[in-house]
């Protein structure tokens, strides 16, 4: 099977099998397999959640139950990352369910918590650079913003596509949806994006340059 | 953007990506860790532990009631008795610390592991055994620790001792008195603060900063964030 569009673990399917087996008791294999995939699946949380605290708890959340599932899982050919993204698809979908949620921006942050992002602390120095790199594009801004609003069956489909750019194919192994399916919901929910996006066109207070990201980080 | 937004323009949409190299770096030791802790245990050998505890938990209900009743007993009385002295009061609370964070699930740890510091655990066994540690008020820790920040929640109580390797620890805990922030003032390494806890589940305490323009620095070779032994 080939592992084009994903985050290799390892060069070739065969080998991705057992270092998965051997992470099962082994924590430098675990480390591997974490290394190379904590970008894409960290990332992904965070595109999705738009708030980078949030974001961190969920990934932790991920790999936990990564680990803790890793007894459990079953070699099915897929590649690993995929039952990462499902893992994290899930995780994701739990915390909308739950959540009571607001996004945070930097401005917000310091006007509510006097927060000031020229903190040399490493994980403050995280936090508020990951924000201000997750908020420069205000294109992606303007489109996470829409995305969020809309229904969360959408919001997954769409999100692995356009935001972590997958093929159909792959979103129907990490949704676990049948490919028909998963084409359905993203034609529908593009349409759904589209009149949001047209709705926005007619309010000034959608527009990306409402609020561009003010704070740098010193270092 | 255009009016429009098509397929083709979505797919050239450009994303951002975000390295977070710290919380990468705590998450994995803190996932590392435990990783024994959840995978050595062959499924076999965890299931018939699993079937024994259960087992035990009913036969141990009653015994644990009364014991429990008997602790809730004996600790209303101990806070009857009296004030208990200054060091005593703050090794309970480390201690209490130290059982909050214990009875907390591997997710629970491992977020506020990757959060705050990675060695809170151990510093609140060092200030279990420390002769000067000292419960402290938000008041009496901001004279004491000028680097505290006052934007850390007013509401925790602090535990102030000084380690073995001579740094000054400040340990604040929120009312479950969980752990939430620490700040270490390593005055063997040039007078060098480093601070941790931008709040643990929400609980509490808001980033850190210095004061005064005070810089803070961080003296760790390559570790992920605190002074430890």
């Amino acid at each position: 099977m080939q592992l084009f569009g994903w985050p290799r673990v390892v060069a070739h399917m065969d080998d991705e099998q057992a270092l998965v087996e051997r992470a099962r008791i082994d924590p430098a294999a675990f480390g591997q397999l974490y290394d190379q995939t904590y970008g894409a699946i960290s990332n992904y949380i965070l595109r999705r959640v738009g708030d980078v605290a949030t974001a961190q708890d969920l990934t932790a959340e991920v790999y936990l139950k990564a680990m803790q599932g890793l007894s459990r899982y079953q070699w099915r050919g897929l590649p690993f990352t995929a039952w990462l993204y499902r893992i994290a698809a899930n995780e994701i979908a739990s915390y909308f369910r739950g959540r009571r949620h607001t996004n945070l921006s930097l401005d917000e942050l310091r006007d509510d918590y006097q927060f000031e992002p020229a903190a040399t602390l490493d994980l403050e120095r995280d936090l508020v650079e990951a924000q201000y790199q997750a908020c420069r594009q205000a294109d992606f801004r303007l489109i996470q913003r829409l995305l969020s609003q809309l229904p969360p069956k959408y919001q997954e489909v769409l999100a692995l596509r356009y935001f972590e750019k997958k093929s159909l194919a792959d979103i129907a192994l990490i949704t676990g949806k049948n490919l028909n399916t998963v084409k359905s919901l993203s034609a529908r929910g593009l349409g759904c994006l589209r009149r949001a996006y047209i709705d926005a066109q007619s309010h000034s207070t959608l527009q990306p340059s409402a609020r561009q990201p003010v704070m740098k980080v010193e270092e | 953007m255009k009016k429009t937004l098509s397929h083709q323009e979505l797919t050239r949409l450009a994303v951002p990506t975000v390295a977070m190299p710290h919380h990468e770096a705590r998450l994995k030791y803190a996932l590392l860790s435990s990783h024994q802790s959840h995978l050595a245990k062959p499924n076999i050998a965890r299931s018939i532990q699993k079937g024994w505890n259960t087992i035990m938990a009913h036969k141990k209900i009653m015994m644990g009631g009364a014991a429990l009743g008997a602790a809730v007993v004996g600790l209303t009385v101990a806070s009857l008795v009296g004030p208990m002295t200054a060091t005593a009061s703050a090794q309970g609370m480390a201690r209490q610390g130290a059982q909050a964070l214990t009875t907390l699930s591997p997710v629970e740890q491992a977020k506020i592991q990757a959060r705050t510091s990675l060695g809170i655990a151990t510093d609140l066994q060092a200030a279990q055994a420390a002769k000067d540690a000292r419960a402290l008020s938000y008041t009496e820790a901001a004279a004491q620790y000028p680097a505290l920040s006052s934007t850390v929640s007013h509401d925790l109580a602090f535990v102030g001792f000084t380690r073995d390797d001579g740094a000054k620890v400040l340990i604040g805990l929120d009312r479950h008195r969980l752990p939430v922030y620490e700040l270490v003032n390593d005055t063997t390494h040039g007078n060098a603060a480093s601070v941790s806890g931008t709040g643990v589940g929400g609980s509490s305490g808001a980033p850190s900063q210095p004061i005064n323009g005070t810089p803070i620095t961080i003296p760790v070779n390559g570790t992920a964030g605190m002074v430890h032994n």
